[in-house]
């Protein structure tokens, strides 16, 4: 099956003083698979370049990652065409072993990837397999962990660390090496936002002052967007684009990108509004970020204030359909973990019947301890948390789930049968139900999470954003008044996250209460008529979106508000009152300032909400 | 977990090397073996309670490890009694009957040979959860290479041990997200409980295959096997302290085999 090329010597070593990786026509298929993961893949990606590959789930990416290491062909088997070639050698011809001091891959879950008990031991373990004598190791350690930020924590145990420090440590260990490309799969996928921002900051150093040779996959395109030379979108095994940021941005078809499950960032989508909206649109530049974004639209709309103040959607935003009656009662709750660290400090907090609330915080904020006060998982230290009116310390944990559906972060720790009917059953099955309500209830949430058609299948054969409906699924089928889901949209391409966010909608228009953790905040944006923001143990922050996304103590709190509220917030600045929150609240009030200076805009392309 | 709870402290303990604690321990095991005299292991418990003290280290987990203990160390000491035969010991005073219960008979050396027995295992306890506690995992790590076992075999030890708090996390994980889909856990007898927790079992091996395939990779990338040589990153040499201490241990052990054999310490 393998076409073995040789490499035409006098050519690679000409361009391996130019490129670092060079990668032509590589197409791959697993052995067990009917259809190609790579088809054709080309590009070339010079030494000291910052490389980004974007793209949804299922892709291609890390079939890529793992191509470019050696791992495909040498270790993962299958039908391999074209070339990989790193440093003008040709992947095929040396050992993975081999490779590792020219390219280095950080994989997308660190916990794997970390195999010491110490961070010193896990930085070391590259190069003592290296065999490389002991001084030099030492000295080594010391450079990488430097070059992560990571000094200091040497004899920290790796499992004590948080997830964004655990990926940098992962890095590290890779650097150690001190390869010319580093390789990172999905690496921003499980952190938080601060974690995202330390993690580019990271890696943006080792290209931009050690000279590294960068290459990220990512399905996150705005991060993709800020940092790179040049972007490739891989859908489908294909690479559809391959360019700058900026030609990215004025020629990628944003439905098309939709189409595929990429989350295109709300700059570009307020760019591509902004730009079909104007007869001419020569004068408006392309931007990368709401920095750019923000100065081009004040160099644009001119600098009259604007009298259109967004005062009544905050005004809407309180009066939300839901009632009186308490759903969650939270009072005065401390929460102590055994080690005697203080999670939660006094919090109190209402959750009316049919409300929808997202609860946002930096990860060790208290979000997830406190969620998981709301099925009794935990139970109060000090204090009391009231579920519909029963103490939670009167009631198991299966007893409270009758009335709230949890669903925790990981789906694959949640997955305990063989077909995706018998894992919705499972919790049904458990209770007391006649057997036609159980048969009924299951065909229901099989309906509702568009599982119906894979109610045979076994669950890791679905995709990701599948396992999460599924878990879902089966917290429905026990027919709960409240359903609280923890992060159900982390590691899930714009596809995933619409099919969760799909089905969660629907569930509150039923009238549920629904709880939902996230660090999301276009999900914030769209979804939630309540924030509560956590920090620290505390809630910080209570109240409509708007107010809470466009509050000024919000980045003390770590958190970053999405594109739109950052943008229009520095427009703000200058005497403005716009208060959107998604990009077309954005394009009506910036055409509502009467377009000054955007004589193009028309009003017909918008509907007003 | 025996290998995880070292406590990081500036105690001599802490600063000796392995070699030495371990000849202590074994030294200390051997004397408290040898005697059965009651009186003579005490001695030696006190010995091993002093070190404990220099260390400074919180004696909770000590104490809850006793607590845990105390009911197998009353069981040991009435059954001894019971168990022995009073003409076994060497001491008159020793055969002494205390008390007759139809065929039983509890004698005097009986239940002292039950305190010894109690002392030896507190001792055992203690003393080895003292190296643990005043151990780093890379020194027996560095023991182990001097000792020749295979690099394979260390680093496949030293992965359990990496890899214990991230199941233990994972199965808390599935624990609980089987009581919130209503599967009760913690209500029912023996049998329930444990089918229960079935779905865990199959649930922790599905997902133990594919970390373990995953860890195949990462360890490929991260050079695993590159080199026969593999470097050891921590060295241990022995100090004059540890030579000091070695010597004085064996000196101690020697008189004390010295007196066990001249008949001292013996019921």
């Amino acid at each position: 099956m393998r076409r073995v090329r040789l490499a035409i010597g006098g050519e690679h070593v000409e361009n391996s003083r130019v490129y670092a990786v060079e990668v032509d026509k590589l197409t791959f298929r697993y052995r067990n698979s009917t259809s190609y993961a790579l088809k054709g893949v080309s590009f070339k990606v010079r030494k000291g370049e910052f490389f980004t590959i974007v793209g949804p789930n299922g892709s291609g990416k890390t079939t890529l990652a793992l191509s470019l290491v050696g791992v495909i062909p040498h270790y993962i088997e299958g039908e391999y065409y074209g070339s990989v070639f790193v440093d003008g050698i040709d992947v095929r011809s040396r050992t993975v072993l081999e490779m590792v001091t020219r390219i280095g891959l950080v994989m997308q879950n660190p916990d794997v990837q970390i195999v010491g008990i110490t961070v010193r031991d896990d930085v070391a373990f590259g190069l003592c397999n290296l065999g490389l004598p002991r001084e030099l190791i030492i000295d080594r350690i010391d450079r990488a962990l430097e070059a992560v930020r990571l000094k200091g924590y040497e004899d920290r145990l790796t499992h004590t660390l948080s997830s964004g420090e655990r990926q940098r440590l992962a890095i590290a260990g890779v650097l150690s090496l001190e390869p010319n490309v580093v390789v990172a799969d999905e690496p921003t996928s499980q952190l938080d936002p601060a974690g995202k921002i330390e993690f580019f900051n990271v890696i943006h150093e080792l290209n931009r002052r050690r000279g590294k040779t960068v290459i990220v996959i990512t399905s996150d395109v705005e991060w993709a967007l800020r940092f790179s030379d040049r972007v490739g979108l891989l859908v489908e095994g294909r690479l559809l684009f391959l360019g700058p940021p900026r030609e990215f941005v004025a020629r990628v078809d944003l439905e098309e990108l939709t189409r595929h499950g990429v989350r295109a960032p709300q700059v570009l989508h307020l760019y591509h509004k902004l730009i079909n909206c104007r007869a001419a649109s020569t004068d408006l530049k392309p931007w990368l970020h709401a920095e750019e974004a923000y100065l081009e639209l004040r160099s644009v709309i001119g600098r009259e204030s604007c009298a259109a103040c967004g005062d009544e959607e905050a005004a809407r935003e309180g009066e939300a359909g839901a009632g009186e009656e308490l759903a969650i009662d939270v009072r005065n709750l401390w929460y102590v973990y055994p080690g005697g660290i203080v999670a939660l400090r006094d919090v109190s907090l209402k959750i009316r019947r049919g409300e929808f609330v997202a609860i946002v915080g930096q990860n060790g904020s208290g979000k997830t301890t406190l969620v998981k006060h709301f099925n009794g998982l935990l139970k109060p230290t000090r204090g009391q948390v009231l579920v519909c009116g029963v103490d939670t310390r009167r009631r198991s944990v299966a007893e409270l789930a009758q009335r709230v559906g949890f669903v925790s972060q990981n789906p694959d720790l949640q997955i305990f049968t063989s077909s995706v009917r018998d894992e919705v059953a499972l919790g049904v099955r458990s209770g007391r139900l006649p057997a036609e309500e159980i048969e009924k209830r299951i065909e229901w949430v099989l309906n509702l999470t568009g599982l119906k058609d894979l109610e045979r299948e076994h669950p890791y054969k679905l995709s990701r954003s599948e396992r999460v409906l599924l878990v879902l699924a089966s917290a429905l089928a026990l027919n709960p008044e409240i359903v609280v889901v923890d992060e159900p949209t982390a590691g899930l391409d714009w596809r995933g996250v619409q099919n969760v966010m799909k089905v969660l909608a629907e569930l509150h228009r039923k009238g549920l209460t629904i709880v939902v953790v996230t660090h999301d905040m276009d999900i914030v944006a769209r979804y939630a008529e309540r924030v509560v923001v956590m920090h620290k143990g505390e809630v910080a922050l209570n109240g409509g979106p708007r107010d809470i996304l466009y509050s000024d103590i919000l980045p003390q709190l770590s958190i970053e508000p999405p594109p739109i509220v950052r943008i229009m917030k520095n427009l703000n600045k200058h005497g403005y009152c716009l208060k959107p929150l998604t990009v077309d609240e954005a394009l009506e009030k910036i055409m509502r300032c009467r377009g000054v200076g955007l004589p193009g805009l028309h009003a017909q392309h918008i509907d007003t909400p | 977990m025996v290998f995880l709870d070292y406590t990081p402290s500036t105690s001599i303990l802490h600063r000796l090397s392995i070699e030495a604690k371990l000849i202590i321990l074994t030294a200390t095991l051997i004397l408290s073996f040898i005697y059965t005299d009651p009186l003579y292991v005490s001695v030696i418990l006190v010995a091993v309670l002093t070190m404990v003290c220099s260390t400074k280290l919180p004696l909770q987990r000590i104490k809850s490890v006793l607590r845990a203990l105390t009911p197998i160390m009353i069981f040991v000491v009435i059954f001894s009694g019971l168990g022995f035969e009073a003409h076994s010991f060497r001491s008159e005073w020793a055969e002494h009957t205390i008390l007759e219960i139809l065929l039983f008979r509890i004698s005097v050396g009986g239940v002292l040979m039950g305190v010894t027995i109690t002392l030896r295992l507190l001792i055992l306890v203690v003393s080895t959860s003292l190296v643990s506690a005043t151990t780093r995992l890379e020194q027996y790590v560095v023991l182990a290479k001097k000792l020749r076992l295979p690099y394979e075999l260390i680093f496949a030890f030293l992965i359990a041990i990496r890899f214990i708090p991230v199941l233990m996390n994972e199965l808390e994980n599935m624990m609980s997200a089987l009581q919130a889909r209503g599967v009760e856990l913690e209500k029912g007898g023996f049998v329930q409980k444990l089918k229960g927790r079935i779905p865990l079992m199959v649930s922790m091996i599905t997902l133990g295959i594919k970390k373990s395939d995953e860890l195949s990779i990462a360890l490929q990338i991260r050079g695993f096997g590159a080199s026969e040589n593999v470097t050891v990153l921590y060295q241990s040499r022995l100090s004059l302290t540890d030579y000091m201490v070695i010597a004085i241990t064996l000196s101690l052990l020697g008189v004390g085999v010295y007196l066990r054999i001249n008949n001292y310490g013996v019921l």
